[in-house]
């Protein structure tokens, strides 16, 4: 949605779009791309509209709104990890057992007395190195980025299984559980985190050269390679960017399910990368923002906590939210 | 395919559970609260497991049976455990009057269900038990627990095997997940009733109808003189059975779990046995200790759910029952307790 | 644009070879500052390669590049581009999915803040970029379009307008005109003819005889890696430039 504020295909000159408010939203209305970004609030006010409508003492709760929000948190910030490297074009399938891989590493920096501080920064480090190493891989080498995440996919989470002997790692601490329940007012910490991380995400993307660069390298390699830029060198930053999420987002998932999991949660991974596509983020790279697939992630939640609390049965959950994923998408592409 | 029209019943019969839920009004205040009034909420785990699919299907008829509402939930994706936790959180917000839980992890859902507690809503944990430090640490408090036993049922397996072969023979060990609480137990106790023998193994598995297979077949190249399988489930003792035929072989193998699909081949002979563990009791008692707790009334704090070896022996019997209980009927701590 | 040479740009005895194939034999030539020089050639001559040796794609094996009479050496294009000389590929160069202004500043944005935390100065870039598109004859929207819905050739404006923004005072164009209507080809050309009457040295690479001797003042004619030919345009006609590039001719130097 934001890159419609320094981009539009409508054909007025820039005298005219400062004419008046109406005049600039008339004309974001035309824009094609204006629809596929906001397409997702849309679906989401629409879920709202739709559980409000059949269960609105138990949909539309705060309570329940927390619970959305918590629920958010920690695919919001694998997300974002993933909108970077999708938007070079590249695909991060590793996230998830990165994820673990950081949430094992927290566990056994935790449970050998260091604190919960330098144990996420442990547990970071891990996910900022898988990052690097798909990076490097992928750039330097050319080796396909689906096949080498992949790959990480495997790496990771056997990494995690030897680390941990294939056993989870109870992490009891306050100030932890603290984080994964506690709010202010209504805006639980753990999506007071994502939040935070969304804004630096997005001023990066869209306020400095090294977000022109990812835009660019995604959206045209040999042009951007062309200019000078060095691609190896963002496709190396933007793996590493999730790696890094994905292992700081480790902490999170600790802090919320209370030990460190050896075992990969492939739900979350399925999440992110429909997230980003629900999101209006081109698979394709070149195109994209944070705020979509933060929506997207949001929306999903909703989704799924709505069946959940309307009690619809799970078999049927599998079904809707894939339908949804699958529609949502069709809806953005014809919608450019 | 008697087990797929089984799934389709559990369907339709948990749909109508929740569009009971649906049109349910706020319950009422009476000293003891009426069956029908009743709302319970059922977090469980895994529901591509036959297993649990059991556990399910005990909750939802029993809970038909008597005339309560359930709401069954699982986590949205496979081994999810942050899924499983934002479905008990969204869960915990509701009104219900009691909830039943089968946690992912022994951790995942400590923190809801302190919640839980603070709302002064009793908590039954089946199968999989709830980790005390952690619930402790939420201030969760769990009302009841029922359980297998699973070092006990991996015992049985073993002194029956050692009853059928004999002992001082080598059986090789299939294990489920790595670092799994419930494969160890189930593999522990095998190793404890067959003492006396040689094991190979445990190689793991991960519960794996394919990956058990594959593990056999290795282990029956490595080691040919392998006197028979004990593998930690049922469907790893279904691939185990396809790799003893591939080999031209024929040696026992036992699984744990009793599923459907496992008997059928007991009676038909290409597995040996299987202990039987009654999800589908587990199920029916997660409901009554809920109601009895919801009733205000006093819940054992545990109870350990039957076991029993099913073979060529009891087949028929348990094919009966589609084995949801064991042949020869079994103790129900709960049953007399509740108030109609 | 003080020349301290009568060329901008002098290649002498470049030799370039890929594994046993020698693209470039020993190859000499020059152009001039405010002229558009041709280098013309059938397909396999070596004038890309050439064209990528003087921007700095590759480096040559053997001989020297004087700009401005100042021999120089590039490992690379910025080096190349840090010297004036800027180059439009066939394949423009641009993002499709990033605004004109993005574009026109691509790897060469202007920023403020302090230290580390340096932010996209947006708003001087893109009133840079209009000041930088009115000077063109072809007509663009607004520079915060995407480059992807423009035409062909707008498309080539802006590239063309990247290149020649930045005081740049050589531009190298391969085939500007080639995937281009009539209408728009003539903006072009009279795009190029602009830069010519700011001085700007102009090497062009096209297949199109009409289109190099309308525009051209000095044309080389190169054949199998080597210069064939080089003579002022209104010297020549297209039946010659045929015959020297195919080899009917032996060619004059």
């Amino acid at each position: 949605m934001k890159s419609n504020e320094t981009t539009s295909n409508s054909s007025t000159s820039v005298e005219e779009f400062d004419a008046s408010f109406l005049a600039k939203f008339r004309i974001r209305l035309k824009d094609p791309y204006f629809w596929a970004d906001w397409m997702v609030v849309f679906a989401f006010l629409l879920v709202v509209i739709i559980f409000g409508a059949i269960a609105p003492t138990k949909f539309l709760t705060m309570y329940n709104l927390n619970n959305i929000l918590i629920a958010s948190a920690i695919p919001a910030i694998l997300v974002i990890g993933q909108t970077f490297v999708v938007a070079t074009a590249g695909i991060d399938l590793s996230v998830s057992s990165v994820m673990t891989l950081g949430a094992v590493t927290f566990g056994l920096a935790f449970t050998n007395g260091w604190s919960v501080l330098f144990a996420c920064l442990f547990g970071t480090i891990a996910g900022a190195l898988c990052g690097i190493v798909n990076g490097v891989i992928i750039s330097k080498w050319k080796i396909n980025d689906f096949i080498v995440t992949l790959g990480m996919l495997s790496i990771a989470s056997g990494i995690a299984l030897v680390l941990s002997h294939g056993s989870p790692r109870q992490v009891i601490n306050e100030s932890l559980s603290k984080l994964a329940i506690g709010a202010v007012g209504e805006l639980p910490y753990l999506m007071i985190i994502a939040l935070v991380l969304a804004t630096i995400a997005h001023f990066a993307l869209f306020n400095t050269r090294f977000g022109t660069h990812v835009f660019a390298t995604g959206g045209n390699e040999d042009s951007a390679r062309s200019m000078g830029i060095s691609t190896v060198r963002i496709k190396i930053a933007v793996y590493t960017i999730s790696g890094v999420l994905a292992g700081f987002a480790a902490t999170l998932a600790v802090s919320r399910i209370g030990s460190a999991e050896p075992a990969a949660n492939t739900a979350l991974l399925l999440n992110s990368v429909a997230a980003v596509v629900l999101g209006g983020v081109s698979l394709f790279g070149g195109r994209g923002t944070i705020f979509g697939p933060i929506m997207a992630t949001i929306l999903l939640q909703s989704l799924s906590n709505g069946l959940t609390v309307v009690g619809v049965a799970s078999y049927y959950q599998y079904i809707s939210i894939g339908s949804v994923v699958i529609i949502s998408a069709m809806l953005v592409r014809t919608s450019k | 395919m008697k087990f797929k029209s089984r799934i389709l019943v559990t369907v339709v019969a948990c749909l109508s559970a929740s569009a009971l839920v649906l049109a349910s009004a706020p319950a009422g205040n009476a000293a003891v609260k009426k069956l029908t009034t009743i709302k319970i909420a059922a977090v469980v785990k895994g529901l591509d497991n036959p297993y649990f699919v059991s556990v399910k299907a005990g909750i939802v008829d029993t809970a038909k049976a008597l005339g309560v509402k359930v709401n069954v939930q699982v986590a949205p994706g496979l081994n999810d455990d942050i899924g499983q936790t934002n479905v008990m959180d969204a869960l915990a917000s509701q009104n219900y009057d009691c909830y039943i839980v089968i946690p992912v992890t022994g951790n995942n859902l400590s923190a809801a269900l302190g919640k839980v507690t603070k709302k002064g809503k009793p908590i039954i944990n089946i199968d999989t038990p709830v980790d005390a430090a952690s619930l402790k640490a939420a201030g969760g408090k769990i009302t009841s627990f029922a359980s297998t036993d699973n070092f006990a049922a991996g015992a049985a397996g073993g002194k029956a095997m050692v009853k059928l072969i004999g002992s001082g023979k080598k059986i090789a060990l299939i294990a489920g997940l790595a670092g799994n609480i419930t494969s160890n137990q189930r593999v522990d106790g095998f190793k404890k009733g067959a003492a006396g023998s040689t094991f190979v193994g445990p190689i793991n598995a991960d519960w794996d109808t394919t990956k058990a297979l594959d593990v056999a077949n290795q282990m029956l190249v490595a080691n040919p003189g392998i006197d028979a399988f004990f593998a930690a489930n049922d469907q790893m003792a279904q691939g185990v059975a396809k790799a003893i035929a591939a080999a031209g072989k024929k040696i026992p193998v036992y699984g744990v779990d009793g599923i459907l699909d496992n008997l059928n081949l007991i009676k038909a002979g290409s597995v040996t046995a299987s202990i039987s563990q009654y999800p589908y009791v587990m199920g029916k008692m997660g409901v009554e200790a809920c109601i009895i707790a919801a009733q205000g009334g006093k819940v054992p704090a545990f109870t350990v759910t039957p076991h029993m070896v099913i073979d060529k022996s009891n087949i028929d019997a348990a094919l009966k029952t589609k084995n949801q209980t064991p042949p020869g009927g079994y103790k129900d701590p709960y049953v007399a307790l509740i108030k109609k | 644009m003080t020349a301290t040479s009568e060329y901008s740009v002098e290649v002498r005895n470049i030799r370039k070879a890929f594994g046993s194939v020698d693209a470039l034999r020993d190859v000499s030539l020059y152009a001039r500052p405010g002229e558009v020089t041709a280098i013309v050639g059938d397909n396999g001559a070596g004038k890309s390669t050439l064209i990528k040796c003087i921007s700095g794609v590759y480096k040559a094996d053997d001989g020297e590049i004087f700009i401005n009479g100042e021999p120089v050496s590039f490992a690379s294009p910025e080096e190349s581009r840090s010297h004036g000389i800027e180059t439009v590929y066939q394949t423009l160069g641009l993002v499709e999915d990033l605004a004109i202004w993005q574009n026109l500043f691509l790897n060469r944005e202007a920023v403020k803040g302090i230290g580390p935390f340096k932010f996209l100065d947006k708003n001087t870039m893109r009133q840079k970029s209009t000041e930088m598109l009115e000077n063109l004859d072809v007509y663009i929207p607004s520079v915060k379009s995407r480059v992807r819905g423009l035409s062909g050739g707008q498309r080539q404006a802006v590239a063309i307008c990247r290149a020649t923004g930045w005081g740049s005072h050589v531009v190298i164009m391969d085939e500007p005109t080639a995937a281009l209507g009539v209408k728009e080809t003539a903006k072009v050309e009279a795009l190029i003819h602009r830069l010519k009457s700011q001085g700007i040295a102009i090497l062009l690479i096209s297949h199109n005889f009409d289109q190099v001797l309308r525009l051209a003042e000095h044309i080389w004619v190169m054949r199998q890696g080597n210069v064939m030919a080089g003579m002022r345009a209104k010297d020549t006609n297209g039946d010659e430039l045929v015959a020297l590039i195919t080899g009917a001719s032996a060619g004059r130097k």
